[in-house]
């Protein structure tokens, strides 16, 4: 494909070179400034290494990680399981209520794993005390699978997106003409999984960089994790420098992990979520062991879905309480959610700025290093940067809660926005450029639209991750700027009340609302054929 | 295209909008304000400063802590922020860490002018204690059956029963640290230390938090711990099957700890004159009612004031202790036990 010389605009070929300069500094700043704060103190400290030996590599702390790879292990492939089995049993079968299960599942993607966890020992609890079982709950049956269970109740909306996106990116009717002559798993082994493997394995991946570095759940059900060990650390010694050692062994397996799935995500694209037709059915679907891991999927989607609406409904009653208690959490909504639009808002435009920087794996993988850091690590990092001389205004502010998730979760809103880029045909620009040059007609005519879909999932998934963000405003939180997951996490711990599930329901509503508008601009987007 | 160039912008206008009320809303520096760091559960301290502010008309800003930081965090927060504070009063929900803040120079002396006669202030008007709640063991009576039930701290490193059956939060924050400060101070730094050795040799399940304490016991994970009076309190009050013991008051017993809260002035704080007059108003007698009716404080010296059903006596034996006034030695014995307890 040639690529044509784009007419320079004199008035901007002076200020074309110098334009990506303002958007580096201020996501290097923002974004990995904590971490390079952090590895500045380290490489300076006279840190023993006998005290390293001791404290990341004592028997304790070994164990503790090992336990946690285990558990993100599990969550990471089990939810890809129940995805991937899902996504083929909505394609092999044409019933309806299994697309709809599949979308309200969809919509859940933002909530944290926390309001999952206060649902399920909810209705665990409620089931065993209907079943005479005095004395016994949720967190007394079992510690660790109830954490993997929640948590892949709780991920598992992002491993489906990853699995739709995974199959609409194979070939039906190759898979039609192998099940002439092969039953379903051979096909499924030999012709769907390799196709696949690239987005799920990506979707795996940050199930198990989000599972690994939640303590959340774990938290609750009262079992220790290793995400834990650095935030308490902190708390403990004050320490930035003692915490990031022993935050390293997740900062490595996290970064490990982008590196690996480097490759698959430059071949993923978000408008084959959206666009791209279904294919006629050849074959009717066969009872097979994958169509009966397929209707367990479904059962499971079910049960993911209704468990947090229903639960927390039934807890948030009487309904003349719920007015006064949003009425007296105004002040926290609010806080939270001008932070997270302000965020989403800084997100997407940094995203916009870095965007021609992406060329090569080296800067894709740099701009995605932030999401690899445990969120304890980000929180720490930002104390000791905007502390330092000079930085020191923005500390204790109202800035601070909206710097907070932009430095952990503006990679999202770059990767979507990335992905999306990769999607359009550069000729379209080209032609525009060869009559409009280099100017602001070309962005808002041609660019704008055709990257549209990326700033809408960029800016909505920040949104609702920056909602549902807990442990660095935990940490970062200025006096009087409460965020609703402090304070619902908070809540929790006094105990499960109207109160907290009145909260919960509020963050899960606004996680749902950000999801429709996704939903809804993208088949508006489908309808005018813009993606 | 018009369509889409409007809905874009409808969408840019509205962003703009909400950022513009959140940063008026920030900006707007109201000067009658104050800044408070607190340790004691948010819901507890909520209303409590909602009541103020409409009392008083002193708009509050709070940091609140969380359960697996209880007050050491805030603590640590305040020591960081020492060349330039930015809290106004510091109320915690107990006192060890107080010592701290004053040796590093965090607190700023202040006597209230009507000081009831159950608070006191120390170190020279540094800080006032005030309330208490009682640390307690917790048991779960449907696992307990008919066995006798433990009534004394020793009993969680006995062999009487199972160490994997029994609870205790993490000695390095809250409450829990306070307590082995105390028991340094009548037993001697070793035997404490020895103390905690046997419970990590026993399999003791380190944990959290004191409500983490509680919500182990109460579903059925371990048969007892030790936790703190409004932890416990709450489980009883939700009928769940577990019942308090105030530990050691046999006559020769060591008494129960009673763990008093205390708040402080912080050096250099901007609003100085609010602070006085929230500090008057929370070691006032009035909210030492409000909070024991709430369940935050149980105790006032050796009387129970708390009106709660939680089947405890109503007086009870206190262990009588003087934590270190040398913060350096407790400073170390913390080092030590941290060291004992996560490696």
């Amino acid at each position: 494909m040639s690529h044509l010389p784009p007419r320079n605009s004199p008035a901007l070929s002076g200020l074309w070179q110098i334009r990506y300069a303002p958007a580096v500094v201020l996501w290097g700043v923002i974004a990995l400034g904590p971490i390079v704060v952090l590895i500045y103190d380290l490489a300076l400290s006279s840190f023993n290494a006998t005290d390293l030996r001791i404290r990341v590599f004592s028997l304790r702390s070994t164990l503790l990680l090992l336990k946690s790879v285990m558990i993100a292990g599990s969550v990471s492939i089990c939810a890809m399981v129940f995805a991937i089995a899902l996504v083929r049993i909505t394609r092999e079968a044409n019933f309806r209520f299994i697309r709809w299960l599949l979308w309200l599942s969809l919509a859940l993607l933002l909530v944290p794993p926390y309001i999952h966890a206060t649902a399920w020992i909810t209705f665990v609890d409620k089931i065993v005390a209907g079943f005479g079982g005095v004395g016994l709950q949720f967190r007394g049956l079992s510690n660790v699978a109830g954490v993997i269970w929640i948590q892949i109740m709780a991920f598992f909306p992002l491993s489906l997106a990853f699995a739709i996106a995974a199959f609409r990116m194979t070939d039906q009717h190759q898979i039609d003409t192998a099940r002439v002559f092969s039953p379903d798993w051979a096909v499924f082994r030999s012709i769907e999984l390799p196709q696949i493997l690239p987005a799920a394995s990506i979707g795996a991946a940050l199930v198990f960089i989000l599972s690994i570095t939640d303590f959340s759940v774990a938290s609750l059900m009262l079992v220790e994790v290793y995400a834990l060990e650095a935030f308490v650390e902190y708390s403990v010694a004050s320490n930035s420098l003692s915490s990031f050692i022993i935050a390293l062994p997740l900062l490595v397996i996290g970064v490990v992990i982008i590196l690996i799935i480097i490759a698959p995500i430059k071949k993923l694209s978000i408008s084959t979520i959206f666009s791209q037709p279904r294919p006629a059915r050849l074959q009717r679907p066969r009872l097979s062991t994958l169509y009966i891991l397929g209707l367990l999927a479904c059962v499971f989607c079910a049960l993911q879905f209704m468990v947090p609406i229903i639960m927390l409904t039934l807890d948030a009653f009487p309904a003349a309480d719920i007015l006064l208690i949003v009425g007296n959490n105004t002040e926290v909504i609010f806080n939270s959610v001008a932070s997270a639009t302000i965020a989403a808002a800084v997100s997407v435009l940094l995203a916009l700025g870095l965007l021609p920087m992406l060329k090569t794996w080296r800067t894709l993988t740099l701009i995605l290093i932030p999401l690899a850091v445990p969120a304890s690590l980000i929180g720490i990092g930002m104390i000791r940067l905007w502390t330092l001389p000079g930085l020191d205004l923005v500390y204790n502010t109202a800035v601070m809660p909206v710097l907070a998730p932009i430095a952990r979760l503006s990679s999202v809103a770059i990767l979507a926005l990335y992905i999306q880029s990769r999607r359009y045909d550069t000729m379209l620009t080209d032609v525009a450029r060869q009559f409009r040059g280099n100017g602001p007609a070309v962005w808002f005519c041609v660019l704008l639209p055709l990257w549209l879909p990326g700033f809408a999932i960029g800016f909505f998934a920040v949104f609702g991750l920056a909602l549902s963000e807990l442990t660095t405003n935990l940490l970062v939180s200025a006096p009087g700027q409460q965020m609703l997951t402090v304070k619902t996490f908070s809540l929790l711990h006094y105990g499960a009340s109207q109160q907290v599930a009145i909260l919960c329901l509020l963050v899960l509503a606004m996680s749902m609302l950000s999801m429709g508008v996704v939903f809804f601009a993208a088949a508006t987007m489908k309808k005018l054929s813009w993606s | 295209m018009a369509r889409y160039s409007r809905g874009i912008w409808q969408a840019v206008w509205l962003t703009a909008l909400v950022m513009w009320s959140f940063l008026l809303s920030s900006c707007d520096k109201d000067n009658n304000e104050l800044i408070v760091y607190t340790s004691v559960d948010q819901h507890y301290s909520e209303p409590l400063f909602k009541a103020f502010e409409a009392a008083t008309g002193i708009n509050i800003r709070v940091v609140y802590d969380i359960e697996a930081a209880k007050t050491t965090g805030l603590a640590n927060r305040l020591i960081a922020e020492a060349a330039n504070p930015q809290a106004d009063v510091f109320w915690s929900g107990e006192t060890m860490q107080m010592h701290r803040l004053l040796q590093k120079n965090v607190l700023a002396p202040y006597r209230p002018p009507n000081l009831p006669a159950n608070a006191h202030v120390f170190a020279g008007d540094y800080w006032i204690e005030f309330g208490g709640r009682a640390r307690v063991l917790i048991v779960n009576t449907a696992r307990l059956g008919n066995a006798v039930a433990p009534d004394s701290i020793l009993d969680l490193a006995s062999q009487t029963w199972p160490g994997n059956q029994i609870a205790i939060a993490y000695p390095m924050f809250g409450t829990t640290a306070t307590h082995a400060a105390a028991l340094t101070d009548i037993w001697g730094d070793a035997q404490a230390l020895d103390y905690f050795s046997r419970l990590k040799q026993r399999g003791v399940r380190y944990v959290a938090g004191n409500s983490s304490v509680r919500d182990l016991v109460v579903s059925g994970q371990v048969l007892f711990g030790i936790t703190d009076t409004d932890d416990a309190c709450i489980a009883v009050a939700r009928g769940h099957p577990v019942s308090v013991i105030f530990p050691d008051q046999q006559p020769n017993g060591l008494g129960a700890f009673v763990i008093p809260n205390g708040v402080a002035l912080i050096a250099g704080g901007k609003n100085r004159q609010n602070a006085k007059t929230f500090i008057n108003y929370l070691t006032g007698s009035e909210v030492m009612g409000l909070l024991a009716k709430a369940g935050w404080f149980y105790v006032d010296g050796q009387t129970v004031i708390a009106n709660s059903t939680c089947g405890l006596p109503k007086m009870l034996k206190v262990m009588p202790h003087n934590i270190s006034d040398a913060p350096e030695t407790l400073a170390e014995f913390q080092r030590d036990l941290r060291a004992l307890v996560v490696q």
